[in-house]
C-alpha cells in the first residue's frame, strides 16, 4: 500500500476505503462488536498511498474480550492481480462458451463408450433438442441403422489411433423422429483431462445432399434421352439409306437415251444430282455421328509432318491442278497426342476449303505451322484466299450446313466435322479471317 | 398474268422446279432468279436506279430462308428499311424445305410476308394465288 508503519497509526480506517464499500464494512463492523473470534472473509477497495484503489480481501479476529487486545486483529492481503487474473479466465470462458453457442454446428463431446457429455445448444436449431437434451444418451441410439456400421468404424478407429477422424456423412435422428445428413469430424482429446471424450464437429448437409439426389436424377435421365436420341438417329440414317440406294441403282440402271423429251431429260438429270447430292449429305451425318458418339477415341503419339504429307499426297491433282502452295514448319512441335485420322481428317479439310475459296486474283499459298504453349500444341493454318466477313459468320463458322459461299461442293459440313473431331479429343478451334485477304484457323491440342 | 416473279433461293434445282411450274401454270412473263439475299438487294438497288417505266420490280417475291452470305430473315430486314417504295408493288412468300415450326410462325406474323409454302411448290399453290382476292388485285 505505499504507507510507513507510522502512518496510518491513529487514523480511522473509514478514511481509507473506497466510498461505495463504506457501507458494508460498517455493517460488519457494527456486526463483529457483538461477536468473539474469527470472522468471514470479506472484500473492500482500500486506498493505497499513491492514490489508487487496491482490492483487499480480510478476515477479522476479534478479541475484545481478550485484554491483551481490546480490539479487532485485521489479516489483509491485496487481491488486485488475483483478481484481474480470474476476470481475464472469466471473459475467455464466456466467449468460448458463446462461440460454442452461437455458430451453426453442432458441437458434442462424447465418451469412449460413446455417451454423449455434452450437446451444443445448437443442436435445437436443427435437431429440435435443447443445450445438453441429450446428455447421457449413447450417440449410436441417433444414428440411421444404415449408417451406423461405416461410423463406427470410423469411431473405433478413432479411438484406437486417436488424432482427427475423416469427414463422414450420415444420417441422425431428429427430436420429431425424422433422419437428416450430416457432416461430421471428430477430435480424439480422451487424454485431456479437460474434456475426456471425443470432440465431435458436425453440420447440416441435407440441403447439398437433396441437391446432390436431384443432379443424380437429372443425370440419369439426360443419359437416357442422350442414348435414346442416339438411337434415333441411328434408326433415321439408316431407314434413309436403304431406299436411297436403291434410287441410286435404279437412276444407273436407267438408260437415258429412251427419254425422248427435252423437258423429262432435264428434270431426270435433276433427279440425278439432288440424289447424289442425298447421299452425300446422308454420309455427312452418318460421319458426325460416328465422331459424336465415339467416346473413346485412341489417341497415339502421332507426327505432323507425316499426317500432312499423307493427306497432300490423297489430294495431289487438286493441288498441281490449282498450283497451291503449301509450306509447313513443325519444327518447335513435332509430335501430339491425338487421333490420326482425325488429324488428316482436319488438314484435308481446311486445304481443301483453301483451295475451294482461293482467290483467283493470286496463287492459293497456305501455311501451316506448330508451336509448344503452356501445356498444349498449337497449330495455325493460314492461306491468302478469299476470307470472309468476320461479323456475319462468327458464331455460325463451325455450325451445321452453314454455308458462306456458293459454291457446288460446298455441304456446310468440313468445319462442322473438325470441330467436332477436334471438341471430342479437348481440343479447341478458332478463326480468323479478313475478306480479300485470308483465313487463319488456330487449333489448339491438348497434350 | 403478272408481269415479274423473283425466287430467292440458293438451290438450283429447286429454282429450275419453281421455274417448271409457274411456266407450266403461265404465272408470269419472266422469272428473276437469285441466289442468296444480298443479290436480291443488289437487284432492287439496281433498278431504284432506272427510270421507273424501265423498272422491273416483282409482283411476286418467292423467298427461301436458309441461305449462304445473306438469308431470308436478314433480307426482309434490309428490304424494309432500305426499298419501302417497293412494298405496295410487291408480294413476298416464303417458300422454304424448313420443317421448324418456328419459321412457319415467325413468316406468318411477319408483316411484310403475305404466305408461307413449305417446299415443294406445286400446282396446287399457285392456283390457290388466282383466286385468292387479296392477291388478284396484282394481276393485270
Amino acid at each position: 500500500m505505499g504507507y510507513d508503519p507510522e502512518e496510518l497509526n491513529g487514523r480511522n480506517i473509514f478514511e481509507l476505503v473506497h466510498p461505495d464499500d463504506k457501507n458494508h464494512i460498517g455493517f460488519r463492523f457494527q456486526d463483529s462488536l457483538h461477536k468473539e473470534g474469527i470472522g468471514e472473509l470479506f472484500e473492500y477497495r482500500f486506498l493505497s498511498k499513491s492514490g489508487d484503489y487496491h482490492l483487499i480481501e480480510s478476515v477479522g479476529n476479534i478479541q475484545f474480550n481478550n485484554p491483551g487486545f481490546n480490539a479487532i486483529i485485521l489479516i489483509s492481503r491485496d487481491i488486485t492481480e488475483k483478481r484481474k487474473a480470474e476476470d481475464v479466465i472469466k471473459a475467455s470462458e464466456e466467449k468460448l462458451r458463446s462461440l460454442v453457442q452461437n455458430i451453426s454446428d453442432i458441437i458434442t463431446i462424447v465418451s469412449a463408450n460413446g455417451e454423449i457429455l455434452y450437446q451444443s445448444a445448437s443442436a435445437k436449431q436443427l435437431m429440435g433438442y435443447e443445450e445438453n437434451e441429450l446428455v447421457k444418451r449413447n450417440f449410436v441410439d441417433l444414428v440411421h441403422p444404415d449408417d451406423y456400421q461405416r461410423l463406427m468404424l470410423s469411431f473405433q478407429n478413432l479411438i484406437i489411433n486417436g488424432g482427427i477422424s475423416e469427414l463422414i456423412e450420415f444420417r441422425v435422428l431428429n427430436k420429431d423422429g425424422s433422419y437428416f445428413y450430416i457432416e461430421a469430424q471428430a477430435t480424439n482429446q480422451i487424454d485431456n483431462p479437460n474434456i475426456k471424450g471425443l470432440v465431435v464437429n458436425s453440420r447440416d448437409i441435407s440441403i447439398r445432399k437433396r441437391a446432390e439426389e436431384e443432379k443424380q436424377i437429372l443425370i440419369k435421365e439426360l443419359t437416357k434421352n442422350n442414348a435414346d436420341l442416339r438411337q434415333f438417329s441411328y434408326i433415321v440414317s439408316h431407314n434413309l439409306r436403304a431406299p436411297l440406294t436403291n434410287l441410286i441403282s435404279m437412276l444407273n440402271l436407267l438408260d437415258y437415251s429412251t427419254i425422248s423429251t427435252e423437258r423429262s431429260q432435264k428434270l431426270l438429270e435433276g433427279f440425278k444430282s439432288t440424289t447424289f447430292r442425298l447421299n452425300d449429305t446422308l454420309n455427312d451425318l452418318i460421319n458426325i455421328l460416328l465422331v459424336k458418339n465415339n467416346t473413346n477415341i485412341q489417341k497415339d503419339t502421332i507426327s505432323f509432318d507425316a499426317s500432312l504429307n499423307r493427306v497432300i499426297k490423297s489430294v495431289s491433282s487438286l493441288i498441281t491442278e490449282t498450283k497451291t502452295h503449301i509450306t509447313s514448319d513443325f519444327s518447335s512441335a513435332q509430335l501430339i497426342r491425338f487421333n490420326e485420322p482425325y488429324l488428316e481428317s482436319i488438314f484435308l479439310n481446311l486445304i481443301t476449303n483453301s483451295i475451294r475459296y482461293s482467290s483467283d486474283k493470286r496463287t492459293p499459298e497456305i501455311i501451316i505451322h506448330s508451336e509448344q504453349k503452356k501445356g498444349s500444341v498449337i497449330l495455325t493454318f493460314s492461306d491468302n484466299g478469299i476470307g470472309f466477313n468476320m461479323d456475319l459468320v462468327k458464331d455460325k463458322i463451325f455450325g451445321l450446313h452453314q454455308k458462306f459461299h456458293h459454291h457446288p461442293e460446298s455441304r456446310g459440313i468440313g468445319l462442322y466435322l473438325i470441330h467436332a473431331q477436334i471438341t471430342s479429343l479437348e481440343g479447341t478451334i478458332s478463326v480468323d479471317s479478313h475478306i480479300n485477304k485470308g483465313t487463319t484457323f488456330t487449333i489448339s491440342f491438348k497434350n | 398474268m403478272l408481269d415479274v416473279v423473283m425466287t430467292i433461293d440458293d438451290d438450283s434445282m429447286g429454282q429450275m422446279l419453281s421455274e417448271i411450274i409457274l411456266s407450266d401454270q403461265q404465272f408470269c412473263d419472266s422469272i428473276v432468279k437469285l441466289y442468296d439475299g444480298k443479290m436480291a438487294l443488289d437487284y432492287f438497288e439496281e433498278q431504284s436506279k432506272l427510270p421507273i417505266n424501265e423498272q422491273k420490280i416483282p409482283s411476286l417475291v418467292l423467298l427461301d430462308i436458309n441461305m449462304p452470305i445473306l438469308d431470308g430473315w436478314d433480307f426482309l430486314n434490309k428490304y424494309d428499311a432500305e426499298f419501302k417504295r417497293f412494298h405496295s408493288r410487291t408480294k413476298i412468300i416464303v417458300l422454304t424445305s424448313s420443317l421448324d415450326p418456328n419459321t412457319e410462325i415467325k413468316a406468318v406474323e411477319h408483316p411484310l410476308i403475305f404466305k408461307y409454302i413449305a417446299k415443294p411448290l406445286e400446282n396446287k399453290h399457285i392456283d390457290e394465288l388466282k383466286s385468292d382476292p387479296t392477291f388478284c388485285q396484282n394481276f393485270n
